[in-house]
């Protein structure tokens, strides 16, 4: 109860909280903040911010402003579904890696290793370009490479967990060992998993954003990459079209990054290393 | 001795994973849709060309037997021939390594001097109006996204004010010697590489700093009377450089595939934009080659980084 206190009392974590839930609601009231695809045209294109358009408009004449909002929704999506993958896919190996230990504890170790040298961004260029670009697909591929940091963590709460007076009494009353592991194990070890998980969903976002800017996005989605990649080629004649999108990608990172740092110092984690 | 046996025993750890890394990467090419001789051929090409492509790059052959192919010609020191371009790729890697570390070491190197300096200054002042400051604006340069604040910075100083070229590597009307044209091109990819890697040196030099202050030796050094200047560079800072050195390390292994994104946005034809041209054209030996090295120089840089270790801390070398 104190923690949430001074979780809540941290100004970090408020100003971080605050852009968040700005961010949800533009997310979840898209379509009624801006009826109708935001990838059709409605007016004429390269419009200056102000007049008709409150954000002006791209190269083919579309509202930056309703494709700022639309776009909100994949980067929620993707900061959610992909951290939610790695947090799931994290915990259960790391968990049973650390609790089970032997070879399955050497094979994580090598598959930690693994990951470790892989040049990570152009795994994931490559799995999109690929395998298609559908925005389900991606949240798939972005959260199967950005796990082990997940599991690396849940592996080192269980190694020291397991030695816990209260585990050995689940053991002499006679629970399952898995049942240890799930119910009194990693229910304990969840807080540094999950302080890392909204740091990930930072790097989830900021993923999805750069595939987008790279022309690998799903090009049926308002994305703010997207809007980031066709802005590109007009950025000495339409500047807005780079400036907006940017920014309300940089406050959401902003968003993770805060609220994530704020969930490590109030749950005590010892400082990592940031990727 | 000590030490050989040591360098030695890293590298025969090292072959399996990087033998892995090759098989993964592999694999992953040749199970996805689409194959190259068709991309090459164009939509509209005879079939017959087609399979005269395929024999001749060899993707007729079971998938099995092009891997054992492949691992005994990287043996060998052969990395095949650019389907686009029919170059070796080990030429074409050479050419655009050099092209990419000219741009990211030097800024690697002056982010990490930087942002360890910075660190220090908030660390001095810890909690007080500087270090807010600093680490305020540490925070918000963490968050800004690559592409997006090189795309800033070339809006300034490139369209707006005009001081610099918007992109690529030379221009073709120039006074400029072609070194000092090159350097004027490097001037804001660097700046922008080294903006968002400062970061991540400042908060660990800041961290690990205020943790090494608390030490005995440091109150020692304070009592036998040298300057708080000495105590923090003679004292302080040494002891706290070794996440520094970790990190230098891990970084590593993202200086080529991080560097695509400040390519793309500059137009740096550096080695990351080698090899995304090279998945968008399914040019299978440029993309195997670009994994390669990537994964090679993790390895390389980790040693670097063990032996760094061991110059700063001595301890490291008993264990």
């Amino acid at each position: 109860m104190r923690k949430v206190k001074t979780f809540f009392r941290d100004p970090q974590s408020i100003i971080g909280l605050i852009i968040l839930a700005v961010m949800l609601i533009l997310a979840i009231f898209a379509p009624v903040i801006c009826p109708g695809s935001p990838l059709f045209s409605v007016g004429a294109p390269l419009q200056a911010p102000g007049g008709d358009f409150l954000m002006g408009t791209d190269y083919l004449g579309r509202d930056v402003w309703a494709m700022l909002v639309w776009g909100s929704r994949v980067s929620i999506i993707f900061a959610f579904g992909a951290s939610l993958l790695s947090l799931l896919v994290g915990i259960v190996l790391g968990a049973l890696s650390g609790y089970i230990g032997g070879w399955l504890d050497d094979l994580m170790c090598r598959i930690f290793e693994l990951f470790y040298i892989i040049p990570r961004t152009f795994l994931v260029i490559l799995m999109v370009a690929f395998f298609g670009s559908s925005i389900g697909l991606m949240v798939i591929i972005v959260g199967l490479t950005i796990w082990p940091s997940n599991a690396k963590i849940m592996r080192a709460q269980v190694l020291t967990l397991k030695r816990r007076g209260y585990v050995q009494a689940a053991d002499v009353a006679g629970g399952g060992r898995l049942s240890i592991l799930f119910r009194h194990i990693v229910p304990n070890g969840m807080g540094p998993v999950l302080s890392n998980s909204v740091l990930q969903m930072a790097q989830a976002v900021l993923t999805e954003a750069s595939l987008s800017f790279l022309g690998l996005g799903d090009p049926n989605q308002a994305s703010w990459g997207l809007i980031l990649n066709a802005g590109q080629r007009n950025i000495s004649t339409a500047p807005w079209l780079v400036i907006y999108p940017g920014i309300a990608l940089a406050l959401l990172l902003l968003a993770f990054n805060l609220i994530g740092t704020a969930l490590h110092k109030t749950l005590n984690v010892k400082q990592t290393v940031m990727e | 001795m000590k030490f050989g046996k040591y360098v030695a025993r890293r590298v025969l750890q090292m072959i399996p994973v990087i033998l892995a890394i090759i098989c993964i990467c592999f694999m992953i090419i040749h199970l996805a849709p689409g194959d190259p001789a068709t991309i090459l051929a164009g939509e509209t090409a005879a079939d017959e060309y087609i399979a005269e492509l395929s024999a001749q790059f060899g993707l007729d052959q079971p998938m099995w037997k092009q891997l054992l192919i492949y691992m005994k010609n990287v043996f060998q020191g052969n990395l095949g021939e650019s389907f686009a371009d029919k170059i070796p790729v080990t030429t074409m890697l050479a050419e655009r390594m050099k092209v990419t570390l000219m741009l990211v070491l030097p800024s690697e190197i002056l982010a990490i001097a930087i942002g360890t300096l910075l660190g220090l200054t908030a660390a001095k002042r810890e909690n007080r109006l500087q270090d807010h400051l600093i680490s305020n604006l540490s925070i918000v340069l963490y968050c800004m996204p690559t592409f997006w604040l090189g795309m800033m910075l070339m809006l300034l100083f490139a369209v707006n004010l005009k001081w610099l070229p918007t992109s690529g590597m030379q221009s073709f009307n120039t006074t400029l010697s072609p070194f000092l044209d090159t350097l004027r091109h490097m001037i804001l990819p660097s700046v922008t590489l080294i903006l968002v890697r400062i970061p991540t040196y400042l908060k660990l030099a800041r961290s690990s700093i205020v943790e090494v202050a608390q030490e005995d030796f440091i109150n020692t050094a304070r009592a036998i009377g040298y300057s708080e200047h000495v105590v923090y560079r003679k004292h302080a800072l040494r002891n706290a450089l070794l996440p520094t050195v970790t990190q230098v390390g891990m970084s590593l292994s993202t200086l080529f595939s991080g560097a695509l994104l400040t390519e793309t946005v500059f137009s740096w034809p550096g080695m990351g934009r080698m090899v995304y041209d090279a998945i968008a054209t399914r040019d299978y030996p440029v993309i195997m080659g670009g994994f390669l090295v990537s994964a090679v120089m993790v390895v390389i840089g980790s040693f670097i980084t063990d032996i760094i270790y061991m110059y700063l801390d001595p301890r490291v070398v008993a264990e």
